[in-house]
């Protein structure tokens, strides 16, 4: 993140919530249990310490293609519980994936990096 | 040279027309302990990462008309709602660099000695869940040692593969193949084999192959233990080897690790084999934690 960039805000708001849940649920993509990673201790926690971040490898291109495939689960499940309304009109979905995949691909992006990734691009019913 | 210049103005001009996302450097140190079976004692050890780009993409969704985008005269606000990331593809370039290796307290106990920075455009192709992931593209690769002894540049091209949920709904397999030129600039064990210190250009062949598995969830009793299977294969082949490289082994180079990821950032790794600049093949295993920084 850069310098000058305020840091978001981890509170019990639609993205947030819905960033936690994806990531922790059995049914969704299990990458970590609630009772080690209670949803107030979740913000800071990196990519590199969830259960789909490969450890052998520093390889960027399998990282690449490895974030690319989980930002769009990550979306997926996100859909299932909401309906993807643009906080901006006219961006592309496309590169709403894309900045899910920097950070799902990044060893140091976190969970908070998803939530404002997704509170950034879509409007959800509490900020209607 | 109006070909080439109108070549280039149709790049340029299609890169134009693709959105953009700027991906920030970001950096990463991890320690770890690393025990070489036929060195001396076990050695300390830094994973380090550095790395950064920018992405253009396009997709097949349309944008919404533009009439959407206006307020309805009632003042209720535009609605636009995103494509269905089920069945969105879309194609990609992006532009990256990256420095990374692994350093230790002492170079020759290093097995994992071997240190890269490139740089790399590509393309990509991203597709709903049956087709996986694919990226592709040209990168101009640096390659050293940790003790900067040995060095050369690689001149190549490569394509990646990824596909997630391969076994019931789990795991994840990706293949990367390349194949580049490689200019050797001091490659010491090379100019020994072939006796001589002006060294040839030759074209090697690259492969790495990464399993993960969440192992915990389909074996119950590791459930506590264990979070995830790791598996990760790495070749290196030269085309065309003269018969003096061949017979100092120095013409294929392959590093295979198994690894448990256990719970509190804890784990164990088997690893076998060597990376291009080690002499010696090693069979290590690794135990260690993880510590980021950014």
């Amino acid at each position: 993140m850069p310098k000058n960039e305020e840091v978001y805000e981890w509170r019990q708001n639609n993205a947030c919530v819905a960033t936690y849940n994806v990531l922790e649920g059995d049914n969704f993509l299990d990458q970590f249990e609630d009772v080690d990673i209670p949803f107030d201790k979740a913000p800071d926690v990196t990519m590199g310490k969830l259960r789909y971040f490969p450890k052998s490898t520093s390889n960027s291109n399998l990282l690449e293609v490895l974030g690319n495939q989980m930002a769009r689960k990550f979306l997926k499940h996100v859909s299932k519980t909401f309906t993807l309304e643009k906080q901006t009109p006219g961006k592309k979905t496309a590169d709403f994936i894309e900045e899910l995949n920097d950070v799902f691909s990044s060893r140091n992006g976190t969970i908070r990096d998803l939530a404002k990734i997704l509170d950034d691009n879509v409007r959800f019913p509490d900020e209607k | 040279m109006k070909k080439i210049t109108f070549v280039v103005g149709c790049i340029v001009a299609t890169i134009h027309s693709f959105s953009s996302v700027a991906k920030e450097p970001t950096q990463s140190l991890s320690p770890v302990l690393l025990d070489t079976k036929d060195g001396d004692a076990t050695t300390i050890g830094l994973q380090f990462k550095y790395e950064g780009g920018h992405k253009f993409a396009t997709s097949n969704e349309s944008q919404a008309p533009a009439s959407e985008s206006t307020a309805a005269p009632d003042g209720t606000p535009p609605v636009e709602v995103f494509t269905d990331p089920e069945k969105l593809r879309y194609v990609g370039l992006a532009l990256k660099y990256e420095i990374s290796g692994t350093a230790t307290a002492e170079a020759e106990n290093n097995p994992e000695n071997l240190v890269d920075a490139f740089i790399d455009l590509q393309f990509k192709s991203s597709n709903p869940d049956a087709f996986g992931t694919i990226t592709g593209g040209a990168l101009v690769k640096y390659e050293t040692d940790q003790a900067f002894e040995n060095e050369q540049w690689v001149y190549g091209l490569s394509a990646t593969y990824g596909k997630d949920d391969i076994f019931g709904k789990k795991g994840f397999f990706g293949i990367d193949l390349g194949r580049g030129l490689v200019d050797p600039t001091e490659d010491k064990a090379r100019q020994t084999a072939l006796g001589t210190t002006s060294l040839d250009k030759y074209y090697r062949n690259e492969l790495e192959i990464l399993f993960i598995y969440p192992i915990g969830e389909a074996v119950p009793f590791l459930g506590k233990m264990a979070d995830s299977f790791e598996f990760n294969y790495r070749y290196y082949q030269e085309s065309g080897a003269p018969a003096a490289v061949e017979a100092a082994k120095l013409d294929t180079f392959f590093l295979r690790t198994f690894r448990l990821n256990l719970e509190h950032d804890l784990f164990i790794a088997y690893s076998e084999g060597k990376l291009p600049f080690d002499v010696q093949e090693d069979e290590f295993f690794t135990l260690g934690f993880k510590y980021d920084l950014n």
